[in-house]
């Protein structure tokens, strides 16, 4: 598919990936619609890109959902590519006896890691190819997922709801491959982002860079890369993409 | 018919005599709601139309799905 006039929703492009790819789909003259809970986020993003139209939602809500892709449809008579970026990371191990109150996993941590990075992915999907089924709409699903899918120490929830990321990206390959419509996810490595930078001590990342066989984290813009190259090659289908410099967790 | 009939085989994997008859989805144990939309697609594919969405939802039939290949072709 060309990117050039396609028409493209990203979540979370308030900031970091979502940000970047909004800006550089954009650019290379697609018609996005950004979506994010941060409402000024969204405003920053038109201010550097009055093309790019903003979305104000929360992908965990599906009224909100169902609401944000209804208009969005509207207004750009249809959508060819869904990018679900939108994520958030939270660290927590499965026990910590360090915590004398209470030791076991927060169970607020796991609620709000799965309720945006999987029922999110899983709101805004059924939403857009429903829409995209009935308008015959052909052209694919992009999720973000993370190496940590691979399960990653102290990360229950963030691993879990990325590797049912990549287990969704595999049932919509095969299901909606009659439509039309591919079904691709990234794996990113550890990232030269904001979030990297919240979620880890600078020690921690160290730590993975020294274990990356290219020894530096990875950018935003290499991630971005990734999202055209799928968007480009309609042979794509039900696979992720691995961009983590080589390291294997 | 023939081609609707030849559908059914390749996709429902029911014989040619079968696919004579009025079977429904009940009777088909391999027409599910996936394969279903498989069938719509193969059908849109092969007589050029596109049903919408309340056909879709009616052709859980052979016969329904004949009678509406038929409105959309005659």
């Amino acid at each position: 598919m060309k990117i050039e006039g396609s028409r493209v929703i990203i979540t979370g492009a308030g900031s970091g990936f979502g940000r970047q790819m909004a800006l550089r789909l954009s650019s290379l003259g697609a018609r996005v619609a950004a979506l994010d809970l941060n409402v000024s986020a969204l405003e920053s993003l038109v201010q550097n890109d009055p093309t790019i139209q903003s979305f104000p939602c929360n992908v965990s809500n599906p009224v909100e959902v169902e609401k944000s892709v209804e208009m969005i449809f509207s207004k750009l008579e249809g959508v060819d590519v869904l990018v679900n970026n939108a994520g958030i990371m939270k660290n927590a191990p499965l026990v910590n006896f360090l915590n004398r109150e209470d030791r076991k996993h927060p169970l607020g941590v796991w609620d709000d890691v799965i309720s945006i990075n999987q029922s999110g992915v899983f709101y805004m999907s059924r939403a857009c190819v429903d829409r995209m089924i009935a308008k015959r709409c052909k052209g694919v699903i992009i999720n973000i997922s993370s190496i940590a899918a691979q399960g990653n120490a102290g990360q229950t929830a963030y691993s879990a709801s990325k590797a049912a990321v990549e287990a969704m990206t595999k049932v919509w390959a095969k299901e909606l491959g009659a439509f039309g419509i591919r079904s691709v996810a990234i794996a990113p490595g550890f990232m030269d982002t904001a979030g990297t930078a919240n979620a880890l001590e600078e020690k921690m990342l160290a730590q993975w860079i020294e274990k990356t066989p290219l020894r530096r984290t990875g950018s935003i813009d290499e991630v971005v890369k990734a999202v055209s190259f799928i968007i480009d090659n309609d042979f794509l289908n039900g696979v992720v993409i691995p961009v983590n410099g080589g390291l294997v967790l | 018919m023939d081609k609707v009939n030849d559908i059914l085989v390749g996709i429902l994997k029911v014989t040619p005599d079968e696919a004579l008859k009025d079977l429904g989805m009940a009777d088909v144990a391999t027409w599910d709601s996936l394969s279903h939309m498989t069938l719509i697609v193969a059908i849109e594919d092969k007589f050029s139309i596109q049903l919408s969405g309340d056909d879709i939802a009616d052709m859980i039939s052979f016969d329904a799905i004949r009678k509406t290949v038929l409105k959309y072709t005659q």
